[in-house]
């Protein structure tokens, strides 16, 4: 496994008019997993494919371990990858195919048969072992498939591209469970691409947040949950994602509207002025007593575990996340209930500060 | 509201019609030669299954089918591989591969007996450019050696028919996904491994087509034997279809030829389902997949 | 206006696809709720008109359409591949199913139709572009806009948001069930995803193998659904099943802990937010167990437990907590919230008493 570094790597599809992934430059240790995380089009496979060697980068140079594999192909830089879609020899047996690209390499025999042994039973596909995999369905030709990219030891890392997309629901968990398992010890260096938030924070030791073609932020699923730096991480990050709400700083004071929230709270002092505040549907309460921001309850919806309070206020609408014993009902009227320590202030999308509320009129 | 979709079946009908005439037909006319003698066309006496029997137990027709199968055996075992290699060898994108595809289909154009008689003068011993060299070398005459006869209508055949192995193969790669080239090349896979773990696997049904059609047309061939060595040297050419041609037009045989005309039809019909229950077998074995 | 399902069944080579599905839509929407190979797809082709049932009828607005050829009947279909025609504008998309109305729709109506609906889906500066020139959003959008322009009695919906990324099925979801609310027409939405069944709030039939489980509300199948199947198939992470012969700290067994519900063995049920890893009621039944992985997402911590015998528990707990693998734990599970199934038949033997 490798230390993965990037320097000022970006790409263009049309010769530099627009670009799909921005120069960015980062360091991954060895050993770690790291998932790439956002929207489609946000750059997170145009990355993956630059770091596997299937893509050149237009701009800037890859290292593993100190060493340019910019200009070496895939197969010279000995990573494993895994597609999304399962990509299996059709003429050879699960074993066959597992065994495939250890054979390639001339790992002896028996060494070969316990790894295919180990890995399948993994992934809980060794009662197909003798099959071929045309005969499976597709969510198990997809675990073949991951087997394929699991089964070597020597790769400098693993990188999986959307992998779990065809896997069922309930098996998804299971599976991701094991992966993270096999991770914790093995400490392989696993780059793992995802538009599925639960799959990428569970997973990575290293989260990078990524849209349209730039790096947002990079940390653990508790850094980008509870102190993003842009509003884009609060908006993406957490289902569903954070609520943003108009306000006004002046002097230090945070206010929606006419009605005081609390003080400002930051690093630099925030200049007067409009900000955008921001605060997770998981730290957001309502109160049916008290002074403070006035909302309307326009929908309740019932998700089994907790509930969800849909309310338009003056300045936006806002949903909280309540617990199934909440009685609020659709056309109350009620008031916010602003954490006091996970109120975030925006300025220019980017994080300028978070909101006291403690001492404020709640 | 349903005579809407009436009218469409009008459009059909042209179609019907030239299938009509060029085939059913025809088809229907050969059927009732065979069953007759024919002396003249004013004269003929139904003779019932008569030409069936007599057919199948005459050597001279006997030959020229096995002949034919041979030559269809040996053009495949050549056409199909080299189509193949070709295929492998082209460039993949951009304006080489138009230029490539162009190149390797000009044999397909060329009118049939302009092949044949391009090849003829090309063959011959005497004023032929390559017939000429190869005279000097290795004493080639197709006019006189039945073997090198029959080896210039393979090479001809060869020649003017791998294009399409070309053409069907080629096709069959560019609809790989490249995902999977990826994939063997992290595997580490050589050059021969991907040839025979990615892209035969992909190209079955593309084979399939191109072992049909070309075991059907080369069974069947005509045009160059007929122009370039007229069924000889001797019968070493006298291909089945050569033979039928020369029973129905030479000697107006016609009661014969038909009878001929469908065992020929129904040895191709046997043949070609006998190829392809082979070659999709696999397939079916697919159909049921575990749970 | 009703869509009536009488009996359907379809066999295909010994392999069962529906058995005897007999359901009612009502104006509104009705949700498909089941795992891939549930029988989602072939139901929802089979309502269109596509594939023949082996027996069975359905009935829109009272009439029999099992003879009304697929083009007749008034029905339109979202595809889970945002299926539009490439090399029409979005504009003549969603005009398509108007072009060949019978009986003639004038051209103001077709503009006024196509306008309205591209309101509604928000794609109104899309009108001009070509699909391939769309992000995949707005191409389910398209696709969306032209089932609903038809104002066809039945809209049929087969996963639709499946193939978008999740933030954007998070959007879409909240605007469908405004959208598709308000129409009056009879919407069936397929979905593998119990949430969105919920967040729809309505008629939801759970499909299992290819047959009906459960119909009823969404909310009902949650908290009191007939057996594992539906029991699963609502529940986002799985539902914990474990055997009621488990030791349990403070009573012999898990059984004997929930013997005021049912005397005897039995699987347990109960969702990984239930329980918690201090006691909170008087009843709370402990159990403990060794920690295997801890996910962490930010807003929670999943912790996987191995328990005696080779089971698993899952938790869901708030915010981010670390544990150390392989370090043994006792957790709490909520009376008042725990599941008990028929080991052998996987029927619900008593459900918790309110929705948990």
């Amino acid at each position: 496994m490798a230390e993965i570094r990037l320097e000022n790597v970006g790409h263009s599809y049309d010769g530099g008019t627009t670009f799909a992934l921005n120069p960015i430059t980062l360091t991954w240790e060895d050993g770690n997993a790291i998932a790439l995380l956002g929207p489609s089009g946000c750059g997170k496979t145009t990355l993956l494919n630059i770091i596997s060697g299937l893509l050149t980068p237009s701009v800037g140079r890859v290292f593993f371990d100190g060493v340019d594999v910019t200009d070496l192909d895939t197969a010279k830089r000995n990573v494993a990858q895994v597609f999304q879609f399962p990509v299996l020899y059709d003429t050879m047996t699960v074993r066959e195919n597992l065994s495939f690209p250890l054979k390639n390499r001339n790992v002896a025999k028996d060494v070969i048969a316990a790894r295919v042994d180990e890995i399948a039973e993994l992934l809980g596909i060794n009662k197909y072992l003798d099959i071929r995999p045309q005969k499976l369905r597709s969510d198990l030709q997809q675990l073949v498939s991951l087997g394929r990219g699991l089964v070597r030891r020597d790769v400098p890392a693993i990188l999986f591209d959307e992998p779990l997309t065809v896997i069922d629901q309930n098996f998804k968990w299971t599976l991701r469970g094991r992966l993270k398992e096999m991770h914790n010890s093995t400490r392989y260096t696993l780059v793992y691409v995802t538009h599925d938030q639960t799959e990428a924070l569970t997973f990575a030791d290293d989260v990078v947040v990524l849209n349209q073609g730039n790096i947002v932020q990079t940390g653990t699923a508790s850094d980008l949950f509870l102190a993003p730096q842009d509003e884009f991480v609060g908006f993406f990050i957490g289902s569903p994602g954070m609520n943003f709400i108009n306000a006004s700083v002046s002097d230090g004071s945070v206010s929606i509207g006419s009605t005081l929230i609390g003080t400002a709270v930051a690093e630099h002092p925030i200049p007067n002025g409009e900000v955008r505040l921001g605060i997770r549907p998981e730290f957001l309460t309502l109160s049916s007593a008290g002074t403070g921001t006035d909302v309307k309850i326009n929908r309740v919806e019932h998700r089994g575990g907790y509930k969800l309070i849909h309310a338009d206020g003056p300045h936006g609408n806002v949903v909280a996340k309540l617990p199934n014993d909440s009685a609020f009902v659709a056309g109350e009227k009620a008031q916010l209930v602003f954490h006091p320590e996970r109120t975030y202030l925006f300025r220019d999308s980017k994080l300028a500060g978070r909101v006291s509320t403690k001492g404020a009129g709640q | 509201m349903k005579t809407r979709n009436n009218r469409a079946w009008f459009l059909v009908l042209p179609v019907i019609l030239v299938v009509a005439f060029t085939a059913l037909l025809p088809l229907m006319t050969v059927a009732n030669y065979a069953i007759q003698d024919v002396f003249n066309p004013q004269s003929r006496i139904f003779v019932g299954m008569k030409w069936f029997y007599q057919i199948t137990n005459d050597q001279l027709i006997i030959s020229a089918f096995r002949r034919s199968f041979q030559f269809s055996i040996q053009a495949l075992l050549i056409q199909i591989p080299l189509g193949i290699a070709i295929a492998r060898i082209m460039p993949k994108s951009g304006w080489k591969a138009s230029a490539a595809l162009v190149a390797v289909a000009v044999p397909l154009i060329i009118p049939w007996n302009v092949i044949g008689s391009t090849w003829l003068i090309f063959s011959r011993s005497d004023i032929g450019l390559g017939g000429f060299l190869l005279n000097k070398l290795f004493n080639f005459d197709f006019t006189s050696d039945p073997k090198d006869g029959w080896g210039l209508i393979l090479t001809v055949d060869v020649w003017h028919w791998t294009p399409l192995v070309v053409l069907l193969v080629y096709a069959g790669l560019r609809s790989i996904p490249e995902a999977y080239y990826q994939a063997a090349a992290i595997d580490g896979a050589s050059s021969f491994a991907i040839f025979k773990y990615v892209e035969l696997p992909k190209l079955r049904r593309v084979l399939l087509i191109a072992v049909l059609l070309r075991f059907m047309d080369s069974f069947m061939i005509y045009t160059e034997p007929f122009v370039i060595t007229g069924g000889g040297p001797g019968d070493a050419t006298t291909f089945a279809s050569i033979l039928l041609t020369n029973i129905a037009v030479g000697q107006f045989d016609v009661g014969r030829a038909g009878a001929y005309s469908l065992i020929f039809f129904i040895v191709i019909q046997i043949m070609s389902f006998l190829f392809y229950t082979v070659l999709t077998l696999q397939d079916r074995e697919e159909v049921t997949k575990t749970k | 206006m009703s869509l009536v399902a009488r009996q359907l069944t379809l066999r295909h080579n010994g392999e069962v696809f529906l058995e005897d599905i007999s359901f009612t839509a009502k104006p509104g929407i009705t949700v498909l709720v089941g795992p891939t190979l549930s029988g989602k797809t072939t139901l929802m082709r089979v309502l269109a008109g596509l594939i023949k049932p082996d027996s069975g009828s359905i009935t829109v607005n009272g009439n029999d359409v099992g003879k009304t050829s697929v083009k007749d009947r008034s029905v339109s279909f979202v595809y889970q591949q945002f299926i539009n025609y490439p090399s029409l504008s979005v504009y003549d998309n969603i005009a398509s199913p108007l072009r060949v109305h019978q009986p003639k729709i004038s051209k103001e109506e077709m503009a006024d139709r196509v306008t309205e609906v591209a309101k509604m889906l928000r794609i109104t500066e899309l009108l001009d572009r070509k699909p391939s020139a769309l992000s995949g959003g707005q191409q389910q959008r398209v696709a969306i806009a032209r089932s609903l322009a038809r104002k066809s009695d039945v809209v049929l919906l087969d996963e639709p948001l499946a193939n978008l990324d999740f933030k954007l099925r998070e959007q879409l979801r909240d605007e469908l069930q405004r959208i598709f609310s308000d129409a009056s027409m009879m919407v069936i939405y397929s979905t593998a995803e119990p949430l969105e069944a919920l967040d729809m709030a309505s008629h939801t039939i759970v499909m299992h193998e290819g047959r009906v489980q459960q119909d009823g509300l969404a909310l009902e199948m949650y908290s009191t659904p007939k057996n594992i199947p539906v029991a699963q198939a609502m529940s986002d992470p799985p539902l914990n099943l474990i055997s009621s012969n488990l030791a349990s700290k403070g009573s012999q067994s898990l059984g004997s802990a929930l013997k005021d519900r049912f005397n005897g063995s039995f699987t347990v049920g109960i969702r990984p937010h239930n329980i918690a890893l201090k006691s909170q009621k008087s009843n709370d039944i402990a159990i403990s167990g060794k920690v295997r992985i801890a996910e962490n997402t930010g807003s929670s911590t999943f912790l996987h437990l191995d328990l005696e015998d080779s089971q698993k528990l899952v938790l869901e707990l708030d915010g981010s907590q670390r544990f150390e693998v392989g370090s043994a734990i006792t957790v709490y599970l909520d009376h008042s919230a725990v599941f008990g199934f028929d080991t052998e038949s996987g029927n619900t033997l008593f459900s918790p008493s309110a929705v948990r």
